[in-house]
């Protein structure tokens, strides 16, 4: 009878013992799950802020004239036109504004890129002793916008003299030879030189922190090799810095394709694709004459040309980064930078 | 060794470099050519947003451009520059512009900058460049843009705009309002004021379908801020010099405001944006204030009959004062290369727009042609100092702060300290804010007898001395003479005028002339008389400007002329000085000041 009871209570106690396993991979998997749906819910509504400006740009870049008031017409057009992108390229004059831009952007990024990495490298690697106050100046300089000295700046362009060359042909002509240098690129081309582009001082931190993370006994190898410091940067260093150069090299990029004040400031002529694409808007009524439109047609074409327009703009950037995703991810990863 | 080679080729390599990019810039010069003239020459023409390209356009605007670039190249053989800003950076790129030393010639501008530009510098009067009195400028307007005497900007006819009151004719005879009684009639009877223009917004306040909630208001404002403007003054007052400062203390500010509240409080009156925007359409609103623009597109939006009547004077508009806004003026940049060029362009854009046709719009009813041309011959832009405030405090923070404070001095009160620090930061910047006074031209000849208007400069020159003098020794009557020991106090005397009796102030040019004759000690080529305003009568007071004569010849009167120019001092001390340098006792008369035209 006892014997009984005692294997009875064995019995309860490995049935509790079950349960409570079973209860626990039950739990688990419902915790599993209720974390996935979080993720995903999140993913799917921070995907959604993110993408609904641009799936409302592609929504309205496409519609046709006859879907702008029909209320049954939400995100998908009933017709569906690239007439929009037609009279944007004209208004845009997008092969020439593409043209101006890539003049501009091409050489200031690459100057750039190669200008923040060596100065990057000397901050990372080079003991001298004002570093760390040169350093703190150019943190300053990240923090001083554009407008403060775009005024001096505008000056010293219209009236430029390389390294005083100008004030030395003038000690003998009797006038100082000075050069105008707006409504070129060059303007451009000459801050990135010395450090002083768009964000510069941004890269050149962002150098700085890569070149601080490498092993010094890359660069003792190649001194025992018989390798000077400049040697050594772009023997050793600069094929080992791909990551950081890819990540810059992006940003560059986007923020050179972005620009508008700068170029606004210097150019009155060959203006780059940003700038084109802010006075859009008041281009419109060269479609009456090119299209034979009215006044009317032109107020309710007005946001969809704009938005074919954005699309056309953003489009060579949406490329570029599609091709270097893969890049731009590890590259992120290596140097740290997040955003 | 190695690296001392390397050393020796980036140096080489930098030099080249830098010759080779000189080389190349020069090569590529485009020195100064923007400024190669012929005839009356070259322009820069600045217009937001605006470049050459738009002139490829075919709204009125484009066109009218486009023929005046045209017949500007015909007649003055002359190229219209563009520069290109936007709305955003424009005003920089005008300063980034003048402080290279290439002041943009035709600069279209907004009641909003005019003050501010001539404040500082950057526009220059238009007098004598523009002919003012032909008939397609606005001359009321333009009176509204003149500072000390000189105007500032050009504004065309019809490049302004009023505010007044749009009405819905059918709905105000619905209600039972008889024809007379409406906005327009009161108006011709001299009836339309803020009494009947209150009396009338309550009348048709209405909550129509009964859920006890107002849902048709008498009147809706698309600025509460303008019921100032009615009552003829501004919350910032710019006066005739350019002067500007705050008005919170002003009764006519303060009872415009008590009628707004008024009538928040009471329900007969909203600034509900939505109502502004499609009100009249959906008959929310029976009346609303706006700009005349929004007339035009209320009346083909709208079935009902839609009509416009003049602003409703407040009490304290004596002046009888209508708000306007400025469409676009134009000005002339201070110190550009060709300003006769850029009055002639302005011209010709003005001519051009007459000549374009203008683009189809339904008739007007004969009331509102009325209202309007009333309207016209008394314009004010109380925008122009307004919106510096606006700038920093917007006008629904203004009017919230005023319908909830437990009055309206309060809530004036609460945004005072924002407002001063916004006037003078957005009008003067950081640097001195220009106190301007009147200057009373003055000329001291002595012939009265007196000479208490002169003083000695230096209080411790002990020994110097005014004797009046007439006859063969005077300049001409009476005339002042100085003398003193040079032996105790040197060969350097000044005397000043007396600021207690002659009024020098700054902000102001001037032409100043005396006669002198030096009686002793000339050192040809080195004695000098000097003339300058000083900030205040005392050793070592600010000196502004110099006007100077050699003195070769003793007894021999020299008249002394010149400007004497930029003088940025607030003193209420300032005298002018003139003294000998490296000579003996002079007489003096004559002296002269007046306003530099």
């Amino acid at each position: 009878m006892k014997s009984i009871k005692v294997l009875k209570l064995d019995q309860i106690h490995q049935s509790i013992k079950m349960d409570e396993l079973t209860m626990s991979i039950i739990r688990k998997n419902i915790l599993r799950i209720l974390k996935k749906l979080f993720l995903y819910t999140f993913i799917v509504c921070m995907s959604y802020i993110l993408l609904y400006p641009v799936l409302f740009l592609i929504s309205n870049a496409f519609r046709a004239k006859e879907d702008l008031f029909d209320p049954s017409v939400i995100w998908i057009p009933k017709h569906i036109t690239l007439a929009n992108f037609e009279y944007a390229n004209l208004l845009l004059s997008y092969p020439t504004a593409i043209k101006n831009t890539l003049i501009m952007l091409i050489p200031s990024v690459i100057i750039q890129t190669f200008i923040c990495m060596m100065v990057g490298y000397g901050f990372a690697r080079f003991r001298f002793p004002e570093r760390e106050i040169l350093f703190g100046i150019l943190l300053f300089t990240i923090i001083v916008p554009i407008q403060t000295i775009i005024v001096p700046l505008y000056v010293k362009f219209r009236y430029f003299d390389f390294l005083y060359l100008g004030r030395l042909i003038g000690l003998i002509t009797g006038k100082p030879l000075t050069v105008n240098l707006l409504d070129t690129p060059w303007p451009f081309y000459i801050l990135n030189l010395f450090g002083m582009g768009i964000r510069s001082s941004l890269y050149i931190f962002v150098f700085r922190q890569f070149f601080r993370n490498m092993p010094t006994e890359l660069e003792e190898a190649a001194k025992i090799d018989g390798c000077g410091p400049f040697s050594t940067f772009i023997r050793i260093m600069v094929p080992n810095a791909t990551g950081a150069i890819i990540t810059v090299m992006l940003f560059t990029i986007v923020w050179h394709w972005n620009d508008y004040y700068v170029s606004t400031m210097f150019n009155n002529e060959n203006l780059p694709v940003s700038v084109m694409l802010t006075i859009l808007n008041t281009r419109m009524s060269m479609l009456q004459a090119a299209q034979g439109f009215s006044s009317d047609d032109i107020y309710l074409l007005g946001s969809t040309v704009l938005e074919a327009g954005c699309l056309m703009v953003m489009l060579p950037l949406i490329i570029m980064y599609i091709i270097g995703q893969r890049y731009f991810t590890e590259s992120i990863e290596r140097t740290g930078i997040v955003g | 060794m190695r690296s001392r080679k390397f050393k020796n080729k980036v140096v080489a390599t930098l030099v080249i470099f830098s010759l080779l990019l000189s080389l190349f810039l020069v090569a590529n010069n485009n020195i100064q050519k923007a400024e190669a003239s012929s005839k009356l020459g070259d322009i820069l023409f600045l217009r937001p947003d605006f470049s050459e390209n738009n002139l490829k356009g075919t709204d009125r605007g484009s066109k009218v451009m486009a023929l005046a670039v045209k017949e500007y190249q015909e007649r003055y053989g002359g190229k219209v520059k563009f520069v290109f800003a936007d709305y955003n950076g424009w005003r920089t790129k005008l300063l980034a512009m003048a402080a290279a030393g290439t002041p943009v010639d035709v600069i279209s501008v907004w009641e909003t900058d005019i003050p501010s530009f001539y404040t500082r510098g950057l526009i220059q009067p238009v007098d004598n460049y523009v002919n003012l009195k032909a008939p397609y400028f606005d001359q009321n307007a333009m009176e509204n843009f003149k500072y000390k005497g000189r105007h500032y900007a050009v504004v065309g006819k019809g490049a302004s705009v009023p505010w007044g009151v749009i009405y819905n004719k059918d709905l105000m005879l619905e209600e039972g309002i008889d024809e007379s009684e409406m906005p327009y009639e009161l108006f011709k009877r001299g009836r339309w004021n803020w009494d009947t223009f209150e009396k009338l917004a309550k009348k048709l306040t209405a909550d129509t379908n009964k859920d006890g909630k107002v849902d048709r208001y008498g009147v809706t404002f698309w600025n509460g801020m303008v019921l100032a403007y009615f009552n003829g003054t501004p919350f910032v007052g710019i006066d005739k010099n350019g002067n500007v400062k705050l008005n919170f203390d002003s009764g006519a500010l303060q009872r415009a405001l008590n009628f707004y509240r008024k009538g928040v409080k009471e329900g007969w009156l909203t600034t509900d944006w939505n109502i502004v925007s499609s009100g009249m359409k959906k008959r929310q609103t029976a009346m609303l204030v706006a700009p005349y623009y929004k007339f035009d597109q209320d009346r083909r939006d709208c079935d009902d009959e839609i009509l416009f009547a003049p602003q409703p004077f407040g009490p304290d508009n004596k002046n009888k004062y209508y708000h306007f806004v400025l469409g676009i003026a134009w000005a002339i940049g201070k110190g550009c290369k060709n300003p006769a060029g850029a009055g002639k362009f302005i011209e010709i854009m003005h001519e051009a727009d007459q000549k374009v046709p203008q683009d189809p719009a339904p008739p007007l009813p004969k009331e509102v042609t009325e209202a309007v041309n009333v309207m016209a011959k008394k314009p004010f832009y109380f925008y122009a100092a307004d919106s510096y405030l606006l700038t920093v405090i917007p006008r629904w923070e203004i009017l919230g702060a005023i319908e909830s404070a437990d009055s309206v001095a309060a809530g004036l009160a609460s945004l005072r300290p924002r407002a001063e620090k916004a006037i003078k930061e957005t009008f003067y910047g950081t640097g001195t804010k220009p106190i301007i006074r009147e200057f009373k031209p003055f000329a001291v000849n002595f012939d009265d007898g007196k000479i208490d208007k002169i003083k000695a400069y230096d209080p411790n020159k002990k020994t110097v001395k005014f004797t009046l003098v007439s006859g063969k020794e005077a300049i001409k009557g009476k005339s002042l003479k100085v003398t003193w020991d040079a032996s105790k106090d040197g060969n350097e005397i000044y005397i000043l005028t007396d600021p207690s009796k002659i009024k020098v102030y700054g902000w102001h040019d001037y032409k100043v002339s005396f006669d002198i004759k030096v009686m002793k000690n000339i050192k040809p080529g080195s004695t000098k008389v000097v003339c300058s305003i000083l900030s205040e009568p005392k050793v070592g007071a600010t000196s502004y400007g110099s006007v100077s004569k050699n003195i070769d010849r003793g007894q021999t009167v020299y008249r002394v002329e010149g400007n004497i120019t930029n003088i940025q001092d607030n003193s209420e001390n300032m005298c002018l000085r003139i003294g000998v340098q490296n000579g003996g006792d002079f007489i003096i008369d004559n002296i002269k000041v007046e306003e530099l035209k």
